[in-house]
């Protein structure tokens, strides 16, 4: 009897603790009547921002920027795609210009041509709908440890058919283009530089130069960089970032001021991510999301980007981090590839891709 | 006080049955909201898509097709049959011993299952990777230069993972039916002279086939529908259905070939719980059952005691190694020991918007995992005991859709909830709901055996003196069902802590979980970010592990009933 | 011929469940180990068939030491309380289970199992699940089972207690008769003196993990040799004595006045006991003058068929209360409540009790130190 009595004690503190807990929490977004009106926005899980940033702007305007992430960048935009007849937010941040095609198609979007769009540079204008409004961009390319190369007394590659000569069996490892965004870049990396005809011989040979393919980005780059693992792996070489290094500095437990990640740098093997943000087609505070966009052009928003995502901000008057200036300057000649023949075309190259490389 | 005859009590009138009915509904109801509605949607939405069908005709012709099925079929089978015979000796020696620490080891045997695949993918190539301890060691001692173990991206890998996690299904569910197991039926056998083997062939075993067949099925269908695992620790050469529906529905945005094969997943997990249904109809018989307290022991002699200590040994070790693993590096920072990652977990040098102190991630995980709790128990109660009725249509059609959602797409759902669940898309109550969507097949599998095997005469005895159903409930059935009722509580509120959901849910940044603090961290280069992930993970290790071990001492009140 | 001695057996330490049992069945013999539950006789049982591991002991059976013996290789036979029925069995292969244990042929055990099942007089339920069975048909074929491979030794653990009143007492005598057809050494287990007695050949009583008394079911209960025994038999009339003469006859000083009576000469003066009046000792007096006599009143009446019980009060000492059993073919006018009568008892129906119990030498400190 007494454990019934016990037993049942502890099942009403559970309920009641549960309800309260969840009920505080999932009240604290829904303001009060005199409260400022709330903004939803959306985006995948690797967005990132100042405190005072985001505040900035919710004085300015008087209101409550409430985000939501929905999971990892092709996720993401597929939520917005088939959430468009009742959208879950206000403003979505974080289609890439791989996706940008289906996004813009989709009809998930409301036109909206911001004023500072003058500050960014003509080619990441890649929306002529202007549906999407470019906030960022970034280089997916190879990134090496220095350390390695120097002690092993091997050359960093200057060209990828380095990659396929015997001395750098072993050495490479990439993330699978398939589940990826950066091994999707250097998927097509190689399809612009080798041309539709060779990619796939080029891939042959890497598989053949036992080249490493991860699923993810993060086991490419933790689990088996020599640099990201600290040691644990054994690939010197992985398909990653041009701005990995200055991430290497910001968040090195030595107090390093240089990162033991470096660029490789091989002309034609940076891919261009061009990441865009949008107004939603049926946004109940449409006002606002506009509002929001021009803000994320701004000056506050675009020069916190860089060491929040480790991007470069798309407004050419942002100034940028030492860090960035110093180890990841932008390359000279990077793939630019066309976002409808990606849109067109990605399934086709990705299961050739995975009949030559997986099978 | 009118004196009430058993006729009386044993047939409850008109308006005790009306509310029996409506509490039968509520998981019913339950999953026709959140699991059956959603679904349906979304595969609305997919095969109204102009073309679906002639492009699910393609894809059927594909001989691609039935090597994908193959293989996930049976990677979950081999999976499944190696996890039940590595978790068999401890469920053995947890059902026949008691030990110091024995609740303690319990609890600790939990955490794998419910941890981040991410997390424990990291933790095994830490262990069996090419630069990992184990070839670290072996080149050491053997002197050689290149690696020679080879696990990585193999199906070796994959199964040893699977075992991993899940081995704690088979410890706990066959274990805990093992221990209410009467020994005199044993030790029957053996005075008879049936030496210890065939004692366990043909004694224990068929007994236990109950709660070995409802540890198969949760692993089977865990595994069938494997997707990080499959992802991060076999690499890209290998492929799930469930992994293949990811690609489709997220890379490609295939949402016809996404929904086709989420309906073929769905058919085999229906038709592998049907054999299921029918095996457990065949084996399953009322048992006299004990007290646990009964029939452990301590262990009696020298040898006895030896084979405790080498089954603790050999399981703990391959479990907790991993983990151990983990928790070392998290307090290794450049070579020397230092507590520089948790710090890191509670400072925001860069002023992030998203940042949240680690205690708020773990008040935010506790609070899900206890409203999970909260859900899951009494509908998997109850859904246990629908399923434990002589057969009807409503137990029919609960069987199926109680472990369904094992079987479901984690995509095809989360797309599903987009399309489908209104304002309640962004609410956080979602969050226990979904958790709940993934314990309750869980917290009725541990159950039901138990409540199955409860003795009917008994019952029957208490309604002849006049208890009413509560009562019986509370002095019959709770007693013997305490134990399990704690396991399943044990899986319930574990499973809440580990889930992700990132696929299922939208989340809300502002109210992180211990696992999504972890994935946010993986997100970025640097070691701080990966010595946070480890910090975090080593956390959400501890916390599962603590209220593991809060959960088991309930069992002290084995001794009060 | 089994042997046991000087069993000890503790569950936790300091708590001795045995303690330095020693008992010798011999063969074809049936023996019981009577008392209260607690007593440690199922421990016992379960010593002996090797289920449990004694801490001190020594058992032989026919000479050999079986004490490291695993219970499966012994060739003993043990009936559970709960029979233990394997619920995944039909009743034919619950029984021929011990046979198949034993490598028989298809045939042998067939016939084996047909043979028992028609022993226990349940031919034709073979094919039958045995939770279907009533309680009574459980414990036939429980029995069955045990007989079934023909065990050097058959033990039953209280076989009877889970069974209703009447079913009881038509089985014990069904048991008894099975046993002995059997020709079976066997050890019963059971709290109930009257099954004891109509089992066995030998009684052992037990107390706190000690045989207090042995003996054969006659000796046990005309003398029991402790007030714990006399208790648990159900004797009702003890009165504190003391032996105040002792020449011819003895005489004793009771609660209830003198008491002389020409038995217990060997007691020596001032022996200090209790005096035992066996309730079916009685008759109610009618003249005879060196009969024991016991005047009083009668407090209640029971008529109980072939006895009637009454209650009386001694006129000596009214507070005190006895109890009788008068044979009702006797008793030619039967008692009345108010009565004021004299009871004649028996010479043999008095028993002395000595005050000290006789209890063995604890081996506790003998197993701590082996420890």
């Amino acid at each position: 009897m007494m454990v019934n009595k016990r037993c049942l004690a502890v099942v009403i503190a559970l309920v009641v603790a549960a309800v309260t807990l969840v009920g505080c929490t999932a009240q604290s977004p829904v303001a009060g009547p005199a409260a400022p009106v709330t903004l939803v926005v959306a985006s995948h899980d690797s967005f990132a921002a100042s405190e005072a940033v985001i505040a900035q702007f919710e004085q300015e305007h008087n209101v409550k920027v409430q985000f939501l992430t929905l999971g990892d960048a092709g996720a993401a935009l597929n939520k917005i795609i088939l959430s468009k007849d009742a959208p879950v937010a206000d403003l979505f941040y974080g289609v890439d210009n791989t996706f940008l095609s289906r996004a813009v198609t989709s009809g998930a979007f409301e036109p909206y041509t911001p004023t500072q769009l003058s500050a960014v540079a003509a080619d990441l204008q890649l929306d002529a709908s202007h549906s999407l409004t470019p906030i960022d961009y970034g280089f997916v390319n190879l990134n090496a440890d220095a350390a390695w190369f120097k002690s092993h007394n091997v050359p960093l590659p200057t060209q990828l058919e380095d990659l396929i000569k015997p001395e750098y069996k072993g050495l490479l490892v990439a993330p699978n283009p398939a589940t990826s965004s950066p091994g999707l870049a250097f998927l097509l990396t190689t399809i612009s530089y080798f041309g539709e005809d060779g990619y796939l011989d080029y891939w042959r040979a890497l598989r053949a130069n036992d080249l490493l393919i991860t699923d993810g980005w993060s086991e490419a780059y933790f689990d088996h960089f020599t640099v990201g693992s600290g040691g644990k792996g054994d690939r010197p070489l992985v398909v990653s970032y041009t701005t990995s290094p200055p991430a290497d500095v910001v968040y090195a437990t030595d107090g390093r001021t240089a990162p033991a990640s470096i660029n490789v740098a091989i002309p034609g093997s940076a891919f261009r991510q061009v990441e865009f943000a949008g107004v939603l087609k049926g946004a109940r505070q449409p006002e606002l999301a506009r509002k929001l966009i021009d803000f994320m052009l701004g000056r506050e928003f675009q020069e916190d980007i860089p060491l929040q995502m480790f991007v470069f901000p798309v407004n050419q008057e942002a100034q940028l981090p030492e860090l960035f200036t110093a180890y990841a300057q932008a390359p000279a000649d990077p793939v630019i590839f066309d976002a409808s023949a990606i849109d067109q075309n990605r399934e086709r190259w990705l299961k050739a891709w995975s009949d030559v490389v997986l099978r | 006080m009118v004196p009430r005859t058993g006729r009386r009590v044993a047939r409850p009138h008109r308006v005790r049955r009306g509310l029996l009915t409506l509490l039968y509904l509520a998981p019913l109801l339950f999953l026709a909201l959140f699991y059956v509605y959603p679904l349906l949607a979304i595969f609305q939405a997919s095969f109204s898509q102009p073309g679906a069908f002639t492009a699910i005709f393609a894809a059927i012709l594909d001989p691609a097709l039935l090597q994908l099925v193959w293989f996930t079929a049976w990677q979950a089978a081999v999976s499944t049959v190696v996890t039940v015979l590595a978790g068999l000796p401890l469920a053995y020696v947890f059902a026949t011993y008691d030990f110091r620490g024995k609740s303690l080891l319990n609890a600790l045997l939990t955490i794998p299952f419910v941890m981040p695949t991410v997390v424990v993918a990291t933790a095994f190539l830490a262990l069996l990777g090419r630069g990992g301890l184990v070839n670290e060691t072996l080149q050491r001692v053997f002197g050689v230069s290149a690696p020679q173990l080879h696990a990585e991206q193999t199906l070796w890998i994959i199964l040893l993972a699977h075992v991993f996690f899940n081995v704690a299904v088979v410890i706990r569910t066959v274990g805990g039916f093992w221990s209410n197991l009467n020994p005199h039926l044993r030790e029957a056998a053996g005075m008879l002279g049936a030496p210890p083997a065939r004692v366990f062939r043909e004694i224990t075993l068929p007994l236990l086939a109950p709660s070995l067949l409802s540890a198969s099925l949760l692993i089977f269908l865990f595994t069938f529908t494997s997707f990080g695992v499959i992802l991060l620790l076999g690499g890209p050469g290998f492929a799930t259905i469930e992994v293949e529906i990811y690609r489709q529905a997220v890379n490609y945005f295939n949402l016809p070939i996404a929904a086709f094969l989420s309906v073929l997943q769905l058919l085999i997990t229906f038709g592998v719980m049907i054999a299921y249904t029918r095996a457990q109809a065949q084996t399953s018989r009322t048992l006299r059952q004990q007290s646990a307290k009964r029939t452990a022991r301590r262990p009696a002699n020298w040898r006895q005691a030896l084979v405790v200590a080498v089954c603790i040994l050999l399981t703990v070790g391959a479990l907790l190694a991993p983990l151990l693993a983990l928790a070392w590096s998290s307090i290794r920072v450049d070579g020397a020991f230092s507590l520089r990652y948790y710090q890191a977990l509670a400072e925001n040098p860069r002023q992030s918007a998203f940042f949240v102190p680690p205690v708020t991630a773990i008040r935010n995980s506790l609070m899900f995992a206890l409203a999970t709790l909260v859900l899951s128990l009494p509908m998997g109660m109850i859904g246990a005991y629908m399923l434990a009725q002589p057969r009807t249509w409503l137990t029919a059609l609960l069987e199926p859709l109680l472990l369904l959602p094992l079987g479901t797409s984690a995509v095809t759902l989360g797309f599903g909830y987009i399309i489908a669940m209104g304002e309640l898309r962004t609410s956080l109550w979602l969050v226990p709901i979904a958790h709940t969507l993934i314990a309750l097949p869980f917290v009725v599998r541990t159950l039901l055996p138990s409540v199955r095997a409860l003795d009917k005469r008994l019952r029957e005895a208490a309604a002849m003196l006049g208890a009413s159903p509560a009562r019986i409930w509370r002095s019959v059935d709770a007693p013997l069902l305490w134990r399990p009722l704690l396991i399943a509580a044990a899986f319930a509120f574990a499973i809440s802590l580990g889930e992700f959901g990132a696929t299922l849910l939208i989340a809300r940044p502002d109210t992180p979980t211990m696992p999504m603090i972890i994935y946010r961290a993986l997100g970025q280069p640097g070691a701080l970010n990966y010595g946070q992930a480890l910090a975090m993970s080593t956390v959400l290790m501890t916390v599962t592990g603590v209220a593991l071990v809060l959960i088991e001492q309930f069992r002290l009140g084995d001794t009060e009933f | 011929m089994l042997e046991v001695e000087r069993v000890g057996k503790w569950f936790e330490p300091g708590k001795l469940v045995l303690d330095g049992v020693s008992l010798a069945v011999r063969d074809g013999e049936i023996a019981c180990l009577l008392g209260p539950s607690g007593c440690g006789k199922s421990t016992l049982l379960r010593v002996i068939a090797g289920l449990e591991t004694p801490d001190a002991s020594e058992i032989r059976f026919d000479g050999e030491d079986v004490t490291a013996l695993e219970p499966y290789r012994r060739r003993f036979g043990l009936m559970f309380q709960d029979y233990a029925l394997f619920p995944h069995m039909s009743v034919s292969q619950n029984v021929g289970f011990g046979l198949r244990m034993a490598n028989l042929e298809q045939r042998t055990i067939a016939r084996r199992v047909q043979e028992v099942l028609e022993l226990v007089n349940l031919q034709g339920y073979g094919e039958r699940s045995v939770d279907r069975l009533s309680g009574g048909e459980q414990q036939r074929v429980a029995l069955a089972r045990t007989l079934a491979p023909a065990p050097r030794l058959v033990m039953l653990d209280e076989p009877l207690a889970n069974l209703d009143r009447l079913l009881r007492e038509d089985l014990v005598e069904d048991l008894r008769v099975i046993l002995r057809r059997v020709g079976a050494t066997a050890i019963v287990v059971t709290h109930d003196q009257q099954e004891a007695f109509v089992l066995a050949d030998h009684v052992a009583v037990m107390r706190q993990g000690q045989i207090v008394q042995e003996g054969s079911p006659e000796e046990v209960y005309q003398n029991p040799a402790s007030r714990f025994v006399a208790d648990f038999l159900g004797y009702r009339n003890l009165i504190a004595a003391t032996k105040v003469e002792g020449a011819a006859g003895a005489v004793f000083d009771t609660a209830i006045g003198p008491i002389s009576t020409a038995r217990f000469a060997e007691a020596p003066l001032g022996w200090h006991g209790w005096i035992v009046f066996r309730p079916d000792a009685a008759t109610l007096a009618r003249g005879g003058a060196d009969e024991l006599k016991i005047e009083g009143k009668i407090r209640t009446v029971s008529f109980r068929g072939p006895i009637t019980r009454i209650q009386l009060a001694p006129a000596f000492d009214p507070g005190v209360e006895l109890v009788f059993d008068i044979p009702s073919v006797t008793a030619r006018e039967l008692p009345h409540l108010g009565d004021e009568v004299a009871v004649a008892l028996h010479a043999d129906g008095l028993s002395l009790i000595p005050a000290e119990p006789k209890r063995g030498e604890p081996l506790l400190n003998h197993i701590q130190q082996r420890k």
